[in-house]
This record gives structure tokens, C-alpha cells and sequence, in this order.
């Protein structure tokens, strides 16, 4: 009993750290011009060209919104699923540069202001990210969220 | 019943979570939360005495007064606090590009090393048929995100910026370059900065004491 309900603090814990560097990253690229993202966007090969635009028009909406989702909880496993899939093309994009040893001191995961990641602290913190938003989708009830008060 | 209401709780948070973003990406750009430094200032903001500088990129007489400033702000280290804003003037030719350049370098942190290569370099790129290329390889050896400086060139909320800090400059009074406001006292040229900007410091730190 006691440690399926440490369990669930634990979750709760995952699920508000997820949604708040969600959330944080959105809002400090939507506080920019889009042109700043995709700018930052440029650095990475494995993004087509073509694309680019409309993940700079979107990216940045869907972080700032799934992010508080999460901290709500309301959607959480579907929130978590589409988070994952953030993660891992976060961490998809972010490969090349981290084995090939970027010495980039801006990642552009928080746009460009004064709170920026290398490449490398961005490639672990997705990883991290990946890893509780999987745990998330795997879990049916979360503790202290709108889905619990409506489902 | 909470079943029917579970879909439109969505909808209203999402709502409710676009209206202030919009709200504020409408705001001023003075009002907004912007994550660039505003202020090009150099040294201690709470230093008693304080130099706003009116500059041109391309204006010689302001690059003769840079050294003279250095010294100054060595002198009297940890008592001075100096602003910079732009002041472009319209019969430089490369000067508005100039300072796109170097606000795009504030935006990557790098506003004063920027600023001491323009007015170290002065007379080469003011005599180059293109600049634009001269900015680039500073803004690469400085090791700029070159992308993201040749993206903020085009950037013209940089360029409204840069006019701002010109009409904050001629509502103060200011029609030429360099104009120097120490503790609020105006400074007209080089000569005049060079004349009085120390006696005012010391003036100003004696009665401090």
C-alpha cells in the first residue's frame, strides 16, 4: 500500500517535471519570432528544409499546451505518448551533432534567451524526458489530475 | 455527465492557454517579457555614476573617444556604469547594417566584443564594397551561431529596436554623434567628453565620500 502510493508521488513527480519543461520551452520560444526557432532549427541536417517553417509555426504551441496538460493531467497517457514521441525526435535530431562532439553552446530548446543548454545537456535531458513520459503512458491512473476527477 | 464534460475541459484549457500567449506576443515590445538584454551596459548598474553613450558604428569622432572611454571605465572601475545605444546616422552609408550587426550579437551575448571589433576595423569595412561579409566572419570568430546572426540581419523587430533607441536619443535632445549623458548631464562630441567627463566623475565620487 505504502509503496504503491510512494509510487504514485513518484509519477506525479515525473509528470510535473515533464510538463514543466514542456511548458517552459514553448513559452520562451512563443515569446520570440518564429524566425529565432527556425533559425535554431538550421543547425540540425537531419530536419528537411521544407519542414521547417511549420515546425517552427508548431512545436513551440504543442510544448507549451501538452506541457500543461501534463501538469493537469488531463489527457496524461495520450500527453505522455505525444511528449515521447517529442523526446525521441528531439533526440533523433540532436544525435548527430552530440556523437560528433558539438561544441554548439546553444541547443535552441529554450529559444534564445539567457537559459540555453549545450547540445549535449539537451541530448540527456531528452533522454530523461523519454524515459518518464514512457512510464507515464504505461501507468493508467495518475495521481492528482483532472483525469482522475472526470474518468 | 463527466464524461460529456471531460472533451470540453480540453477546449477550454486550451483556450485558456492560447489567450495569454497571444496577449502577450502583442504587447510593446517594451512591455514584453523579452529574453534579450535590453540594455548594452557595461560594469556595475548600482556604480554612482552613470554614462549613457549616443554612438555611431561609422562616425570616426566616435572611435576616437573609444579608447579614451576604456581608460576611463579602468580608472574608475566599479564606479561607472555605461549604456550604449544605437544612433545611426543616416549620411553613413554602412552604418544602419553595422548596428543590425552588432544588436544581432547582443542577441548572442557577444555585444561588446562586436562593438570593439567595429570600431577597432572601422576603416575596413567602411571602405568595403560589402560588409556584410566582414560582420559575418567577426560574427563566426566569435563564434556566433552564424545561422541564427544571418537570420537576425533580416530581422526587422531588431531594426525597430535600433530605431527606438534613436528616437529615445533625439526626445533627449541628441542630433549628433558621439553625445555622452553623464549622470544626466549632456555631452556633446568627443572634445567635450574628453574635457569634462573626468572633472564630472570626480566630482561626482567626492561627494560620494
Amino acid at each position: 500500500m505504502a509503496s504503491s502510493r510512494n509510487i504514485a508521488y513518484l509519477m506525479l513527480a515525473a509528470r510535473l517535471w515533464v510538463g514543466a519543461v514542456l511548458a517552459f520551452a514553448g513559452f520562451m520560444k512563443l515569446m520570440e519570432p518564429t524566425a529565432n526557432f527556425q533559425a535554431a532549427l538550421e543547425q540540425y541536417p537531419l530536419i528537411p528544409s521544407t519542414l521547417l517553417p511549420l515546425l517552427a509555426r508548431t512545436v513551440p504551441w504543442i510544448e507549451w499546451i501538452g506541457g500543461f496538460f501534463l501538469i493537469l493531467g488531463y489527457m496524461t497517457r495520450a500527453t505522455a505518448f505525444v511528449s515521447a514521441l517529442f523526446c525521441l525526435g528531439f533526440i533523433a535530431v540532436l544525435s548527430g551533432p552530440f556523437w560528433a562532439g558539438s561544441s554548439a553552446k546553444d541547443c535552441g530548446c529554450f529559444g534564445q534567451g539567457a537559459f540555453a543548454l549545450t547540445v549535449n545537456q539537451a541530448y540527456i535531458l531528452d533522454w530523461t524526458n523519454l524515459i518518464l513520459c514512457s512510464m507515464l503512458v504505461s501507468l493508467k491512473k495518475h495521481f492528482l489530475s483532472l483525469d482522475q476527477l472526470f474518468l | 455527465m463527466k464524461k460529456i464534460l471531460y472533451p470540453f475541459t480540453g477546449i477550454l484549457l486550451a483556450i485558456l492557454l492560447t489567450l495569454p500567449i497571444l496577449f502577450l506576443r502583442n504587447l510593446p515590445e517594451s512591455q514584453a517579457s523579452s529574453p534579450v538584454p535590453a540594455l548594452k551596459g557595461k560594469g556595475d548598474p548600482n556604480a554612482p555614476v552613470k554614462i549613457v553613450e549616443y554612438s555611431d558604428f561609422q562616425c570616426p569622432s566616435c572611435q576616437t573617444v573609444e579608447m579614451p572611454l576604456k581608460d576611463l571605465m579602468e580608472r574608475y572601475s566599479g564606479k561607472i556604469y555605461l549604456v550604449y545605444k544605437h544612433f545611426p546616422l543616416v549620411s553613413h552609408k554602412f552604418s544602419p547594417l553595422a548596428h543590425q550587426a552588432a544588436e544581432c550579437a547582443n542577441e548572442q551575448g557577444k555585444f561588446w566584443e562586436f562593438h570593439d571589433e567595429l570600431y577597432k576595423n572601422q576603416m575596413v569595412w567602411s571602405s568595403a564594397i560589402d560588409p556584410l561579409r566582414i560582420f559575418q566572419s567577426y560574427a563566426s570568430g566569435m563564434n556566433m551561431n552564424e545561422t541564427r546572426f544571418a537570420r537576425c540581419l533580416e530581422n526587422v523587430s531588431v531594426t525597430d529596436r535600433i530605431q527606438a533607441d534613436k528616437r529615445e536619443g533625439q526626445a533627449a535632445g541628441v542630433v549628433s554623434t558621439p553625445t555622452f549623458f553623464v549622470n544626466g548631464t549632456m555631452l556633446v562630441g568627443s572634445r567635450q567628453f574628453l574635457e569634462s567627463a573626468d572633472r564630472m566623475i570626480r566630482e561626482k565620487l567626492a561627494l560620494e565620500k
